[in-house]
């Protein structure tokens, strides 16, 4: 930490799609790759102006919740990653959302290449679907059955103890 | 009226925030989903089925092994009385549960969670899969004593073995090889023939390789496997005895050469302990028919 250079920038400026500007400090914008991939960018050419980011995918909403999840996890960051109180909070961070939150924020996850983020959501999704229908699955991602009757019948007899 | 406009809102609100999720997405939650699961829903459309048969699926979901309680290494053990018993795989949730009543059964050997299995007084050898219960059927090689069956191995290219010449190509890494005292038998699962014998063979050392096994035997009756792979020898002989050193024949290269086995490769074994074999298995939704 104290190694960085007096010309490196402590904060950053994020804007979201729908221009909501976010001060976010340096530490806590690193959990996002790409955010950190801008900032060292510019360091780099030895800027010594705000960098301002525009996150053209990402509305003011998401980005907010992605980034207390960057905040959160910045706390964290010099602790090994089996902390069990950062887990405690991730579950419950991810416990308020409903299906449409939660699939925006994992791919502002993806978008901003924030791993850990997106490992989370995507197990918490994984999670929340593995017992439900074949039926329920198809209404939910919105898929339409392309097999024949006969062709679903065979898969579910080949298959017939994972659906008891 | 207004209240059904509502309803009718909400729901293809929820259904295209879910359909818009990339490909790579939704792959990234298929791969997380427990086993069962999986199975289940390679019902819900063509295209699901194709991701989750796909055999580099099952091997991409090997990564994420610690968030599913099916998907962890195992070790098959099969005592001489032909009990089997796993450690971290609970067999009873498995349909392949079956196969414990029968009469008796030789795991022959195991790789990307395909079991090569014997069953005892009969001919029939299969390739099975205990986590997907999808098997395979190996034509019985004729003219063989499988009741004193030396050797058994699958996962190598024996197109390289025939050309002597390496295929990259993975389809063709899968085949079996049995062995008893005198015959060598080669079934090609890829174009479910067999194939001709190949393989050096010697009552001193046989020897099949590719990228992921060596398969070795070396003087004394003693059989190993050793799969790179994982880093580990999958197969003991009768007295569970450790070897010390593999014979490796380089088939590209016409040379052999014997390796020193490091402990740390060895499967555990406690002295006085009557295993039979020891398998070392990882879960995968390999299907045995898609081979």
């Amino acid at each position: 930490m104290a190694s960085s250079s007096s010309s490196s920038l402590s904060r950053v400026v994020v804007k979201s799609s729908d221009n909501n500007l976010f001060v976010v400090n340096k530490k806590v914008a690193s959990q996002s790759q790409l955010l950190k991939q801008c900032i060292d960018n510019m360091e780099e050419k030895g800027t010594n102006d705000v960098i301002l980011i525009p996150l053209s995918n990402v509305t003011s909403n998401i980005l907010t919740l992605v980034l207390e999840y960057c905040e959160k996890h910045a706390d964290f960051a010099d602790d090994d990653n089996n902390n069990q109180e950062l887990k405690q909070w991730d579950h419950e961070f991810l416990k308020k959302f409903d299906y449409a939150t939660l699939n925006s924020l994992t791919m502002a996850a993806d978008y901003m290449v924030t791993k850990s983020l997106l490992n989370l959501c995507c197990q918490f999704i994984a999670d929340s679907i593995k017992d439900l229908t074949v039926q329920q699955i198809r209404q939910i991602f919105d898929i339409k059955n392309d097999f024949t009757p006969q062709e679903e019948a065979d898969i579910k007899n080949e298959n017939a103890w994972a659906f008891r | 009226m207004d209240t059904k406009e509502t309803t009718e809102n909400t729901s293809s609100s929820i259904n295209s925030s879910w359909s818009c999720l990339p490909e790579d997405l939704i792959l990234e939650i298929l791969k997380r989903l427990p086993v069962k699961s999986l199975i289940r829903f390679k019902s819900v459309c063509k295209d699901w089925k194709s991701i989750i048969n796909d055999p580099n699926f099952g091997k991409s979901k090997q990564t994420h092994s610690k968030t599913s309680e099916y998907l962890s290494s195992s070790y098959i053990i099969l005592r001489s009385d032909n009990s089997m018993f796993t450690l971290n795989l609970d067999l009873n949730n498995l349909a392949g549960r079956k196969n414990r009543e029968r009469k008796g059964y030789n795991i022959l050997c195991s790789f990307n969670g395909v079991l090569c299995v014997h069953i005892c007084d009969t001919e029939n050898i299969f390739m099975w899969n205990p986590i997907t219960d999808e098997a395979r059927l190996i034509p019985s090689p004729s003219g063989m004593d499988l009741t004193r069956i030396r050797l058994i191995g699958f996962g190598y290219t024996f197109i390289k073995l025939a050309k002597l010449k390496l295929s990259r190509d993975m389809n063709h890494d899968f085949g079996v090889a049995i062995k008893d005292r005198h015959n060598l038998f080669i079934y090609d699962m890829q174009n479910n023939r067999s194939k001709p014998d190949v393989v050096e063979v010697r009552e001193n050392g046989m020897i099949l390789e590719n990228d992921h096994t060596l398969l070795a035997t070396t003087g004394h009756g003693r059989v190993l496997i050793f799969e790179k792979r994982f880093g580990k020898i999958n197969w003991l002989n009768d007295e569970g005895i450790r070897m010390e050193k593999l014979l490796v024949f380089d088939a590209s290269q016409g040379k052999r050469f014997f390796i020193e086995v490091n402990n740390e490769y060895c499967v555990p074994y406690k002295s006085g302990e009557t295993v039979y074999q020891v398998v070392n298995y990882v879960p995968s939704l390999l299907s045995p028919k898609s081979l």
